[in-house]
């Protein structure tokens, strides 16, 4: 039985992969929450949400103090950021000649008053609010995704890179189901660990 | 030549006769000179041959014993042309030694009445001197002038020649033309050995263009006095001639080369020979780049010799280097983009690092013949009206895409205050320059600004563009990182990385270089840094941190967190060695980040205790030196991975 499952679980996820990966929009015509807000004393202010063409960073390549999440309607973490405090900055005053030659150099790290922080998040159907966070947990802004200005349109522009560079076909029209075929998926390969576990 | 017979007589002097007369003559015996019409090998016994200048120094007071040359010398100049010799002797007063009677007279007996404007009592068809009372007639260099009227008492010289109507004649005038003071006729013009003419060069001193210098010839090619023997600068006509002829503060030879520094065409490069090859070349020829070769050409001096010059073929006395890589903009097959090998691989006059029609990919250039300095073949339909792409390579997603944003500012570091300037607002052209120096001259260089492998193609892993929008520049000083145009991630929201660039101030020959980063990461990142390719270092330590994740390596700003994943620092020694000893490097080499310098303790608000292991020098350190470490370099590469994959896995829900 436990085989039977495992061959099953297997199966499941060759029928659901194609869905996870166009989970999200992908390539040259991945649509993407665009998230402009303006970090200062006196608050949190949005400067735009917007659905453009663009990609999301890496959620595991992100660090720092701030905490951005994406919630789905119901209020399901979709995706959690690490996200840098842009108000924390570093640098080095350099005084130099004409040759680049170095007569004196300090570092320094500042903390502006205020500053902007853009964030792309990938896009989804179910996607409601991204929430942002700071290092106390503390919720600084809640971002309503629905009021998104979407930039995005149906034929999606085609990037026109150079000779040589791989243009991805035009695909957006899945969303929702994408998340659904994830969660499918990664279910039923999960049974399959747990019963190859106990046998 | 007048033929002269000479007898000498008390009463009657001496009698200049015709060949005719003196065929009539009465001999006296004993009183005969011996004369020969053409060049004799051998002289009279009693006689040398020799140059009359040698005569002077073995007799002193000397005569011919011939009129003929006995042979000739080759002279130093070819203007002068061989040197007679002559038969010379020791000349004895002829009065003492010949017996002067009236038995020896000679008279012409055709003679019947004869004008004698002396009265000298020598009619003047015989008087040697016809204007001078000398009844004597003495002639002691038996040129046929007499001695009394002879500007050359002793140097045969019939013609008299003077031709600084001195008074001396050319023959024994040290400085035939320049006349001698009057009154100090022998005192200026006499050779007095030693003091008169120093050089023995039969010039004197008074006139002689090189008084310690033997230069018989007296050549002066600049016209400066200055003759060209004693020249510091032959062909240089100085304003004193005096700066000409000595190492002087006006004219020292810095190279020793033998050339002053008023004339040497190279001052402080030592070329003896002076080479200047500098042709102007004037007809143009076009190639299929529309830049245009030129030939026919025709030499000219730019006033720069071989050795020092940016373009030695070329005529170009401004020496303009725009690109600064040592070849002069006249003839540098790239003006405006450092290429110091000039490669030119179809040899069209267009270097590589810049044509766009040789097809080939140059260094300069995302593919063949596309991108950065050459047109993009490609267009970008999702720049929108105000960034410009200035290479694409791959889609944005998968690509980093770095923006340039030109500031309205800069810093003056002597007044501590932002200043305005357009020098990088006032024209877009300027700013795509600026914005393509950077790429070409620094993120082109990643590879050997790393010490460690990074993609091969790596310079695809980016795209480029910049940003245009009048009206709205960046500010790089407004704050620590700068501030964007208000709309700039509205314009660019496809930005992963906006890069402030801002113009020198300079002061005293110092400018502030400063840079600043909001992030550690692409996402959305922003970081400013000063456009002067030559601070490029400084672009590319911001774009560690700001496109990279990478952190400082040393003490001050390092600070703020470990990097992870794929850390370049780390907040504990254990962390820092147990990572580097799973990864097989040598743990050892963790070592904590303390002051920049223990000697001096400076910057020592160091309190966060972080660990480093990429060795130094080391682009994230802050003299801007060395490579990014193996440790960076790790960070770098899982970031290009990352964008690689977009797409593919990085950006999935759940």
């Amino acid at each position: 039985l436990a085989k039977i499952l495992v061959v099953l679980a297997v199966l499941a996820l060759l029928l659901f992969a194609p869905a996870a990966v166009a989970a999200a929009d992908t390539g040259a015509c991945a649509r993407s929450y665009f998230v402009h807000l303006h970090l200062a004393p006196a608050g949190v202010t949005e400067e735009a949400v917007l659905i453009v063409y663009d990609a999301p960073p890496a959620a595991d390549a992100s660090v720092g103090d701030l905490e951005g999440k994406l919630l789905s309607s119901d209020g399901t973490v979709l995706l959690e950021y690490a996200l840098w405090d842009p108000r924390v900055q570093f640098g080095e005053d350099i005084v130099a000649d004409e040759n680049g030659t170095v007569l004196s150099v300090r570092g320094v790290q500042v903390r502006e008053s205020e500053a902007d922080l853009v964030v792309t998040l990938p896009y989804s159907a179910d996607a409601g609010v991204f929430e942002l966070s700071d290092a106390q947990g503390r919720l600084l802004h809640t971002v309503d995704l629905s009021t998104a200005e979407d930039r995005a349109t149906d034929a999606c522009d085609v990037e026109s890179p150079p000779i040589g560079a791989e243009v991805p076909a035009p695909s957006h029209t899945q969303s929702g189901i994408g998340i659904e075929g994830i969660l499918l998926s990664g279910a039923a390969l999960a049974g399959a660990v747990l019963l190859a576990k106990r046998e | 030549m007048i033929q002269c017979l000479l007898i000498l007589s008390i009463v009657a002097g001496c009698v200049l006769v015709t060949p005719a007369a003196a065929a009539e003559a009465i001999a006296v015996p004993g009183v005969t000179q011996e004369i020969t019409p053409t060049p004799t090998p051998t002289c009279p016994t009693g006689c040398e041959c020799m140059l009359e200048s040698q005569a002077r120094e073995v007799y002193g007071n000397y005569t011919r014993c011939s009129d003929a040359p006995c042979g000739y010398e080759s002279s130093n100049s070819a203007a002068v042309g061989p040197l007679p010799k002559y038969c010379f002797r020791a000349f004895s007063d002829p009065i003492m030694q010949v017996p002067i009677t009236l038995a020896t007279l000679v008279i012409p007996k055709t003679d019947v009445v004869a004008l004698d404007s002396d009265g000298d009592g020598v009619p003047d068809h015989l008087d040697n001197c016809r204007f001078v009372k000398n009844s004597d007639q003495y002639d002691r260099d038996g040129d046929g002038v007499g001695d009394d009227c002879d500007n050359c008492l002793l140097v045969y010289n019939p013609d008299q020649k003077d031709s600084d109507g001195d008074l001396i004649g050319d023959l024994c005038d040290l400085c035939r033309f320049s006349p001698a003071s009057k009154g100090k006729e022998y005192e200026d013009d006499m050779d007095m050995p030693g003091h008169i003419d120093a050089d023995g060069d039969l010039v004197g001193d008074r006139c002689d263009n090189c008084p310690g210098t033997y230069n018989p010839d007296q050549k002066d090619t600049d016209g400066d006095t200055v003759g060209d023997a004693c020249d510091l600068c032959p062909n240089h006509k100085a304003a004193y001639p005096e700066d000409d002829n000595c190492e002087s503060a006006w004219n020292e030879d810095y190279d020793d080369d033998g050339f002053g520094y008023a004339c040497d065409n190279c001052p402080f490069v030592s070329n003896p020979d002076q080479k200047n090859s500098d042709y102007v070349c004037n007809k143009p020829v076009s190639n299929k780049d529309g830049v245009s070769a030129t030939n026919t050409c025709t030499p000219v001096d730019d006033g720069y010799g071989d050795a020092c010059d940016n373009c030695p073929l070329v005529y170009n006395p401004d020496q303009k280097d725009t690109d600064k890589d040592g070849i002069g903009d006249a003839c540098d097959n790239c003006p405006g983009l450092k290429n110091p090998d000039q490669k030119d691989t179809n040899n069209d006059g267009v270097g590589d690092a810049c044509d766009c029609f040789d097809g080939i990919q140059g260094v300069n250039e995302a593919g063949i013949d596309d991108g950065i300095y050459c047109p993009l073949k490609a267009g970008c339909s999702y720049c929108g009206a105000y960034v410009k792409p200035l290479y694409l390579s791959r889609t944005k997603a998968k690509a980093i895409d770095i923006v340039f944003v030109p500031s309205s500012t800069t810093y003056s570091r002597t007044s501590k205050v932002s200043v305005q300037t357009d020098e990088y607002t006032a024209s877009e052209e300027v700013f795509k320059r600026v914005a393509q120096d950077v790429v070409a001259n620094w993120y082109w260089k990643l590879d050997t600004l790393s010490a460690g492998s990074i993609p091969d193609d790596y310079r695809t892993r980016f795209n480029f563009y910049y940003y245009w929008r009048p009206g709205s520049p960046a500010d790089a000083m407004a704050s620590c990182a700068g501030d964007l145009p208000a709309t700039f991630w509205t314009d660019a929201p496809f930005t992963d990385v906006a890069a402030i660039l801002y113009p020198p101030k300079w002061e005293g020959g110092y400018t502030y270089a400063g840079g600043c980063a909001n992030m550690l990461g692409p996402y959305k990142s922003t970081f400013k840094a000063p456009g002067y390719v030559s601070h490029g270092a400084v672009v590319i330590h911001e774009s560690g941190h700001a496109v990279f994740g990478v952190a400082d390596t040393y003490c001050g700003d390092t600070c703020y967190a470990q990097n992870e994943p794929f850390a370049n620092i780390w907040t504990s020694e254990s962390a820092c060695r147990n990572e580097i000893k799973s990864k097989g490097g040598n743990p050892d080499s963790c070592r904590q980040i303390v002051y920049d310098d223990p000697a001096t303790t400076k910057n020592p608000d160091c309190s966060k205790n972080f660990w480093k292991w990429d060795p130094d020098p080391d682009m994230m350190n802050n003299h801007w030196e060395g490579t990014f470490g193996p440790r960076s370099v790790r960070r770098i590469n899982y970031i290009f991975s990352v964008f690689d994959s977009y797409g593919l896995g990085g950006m999935t829900l759940g």
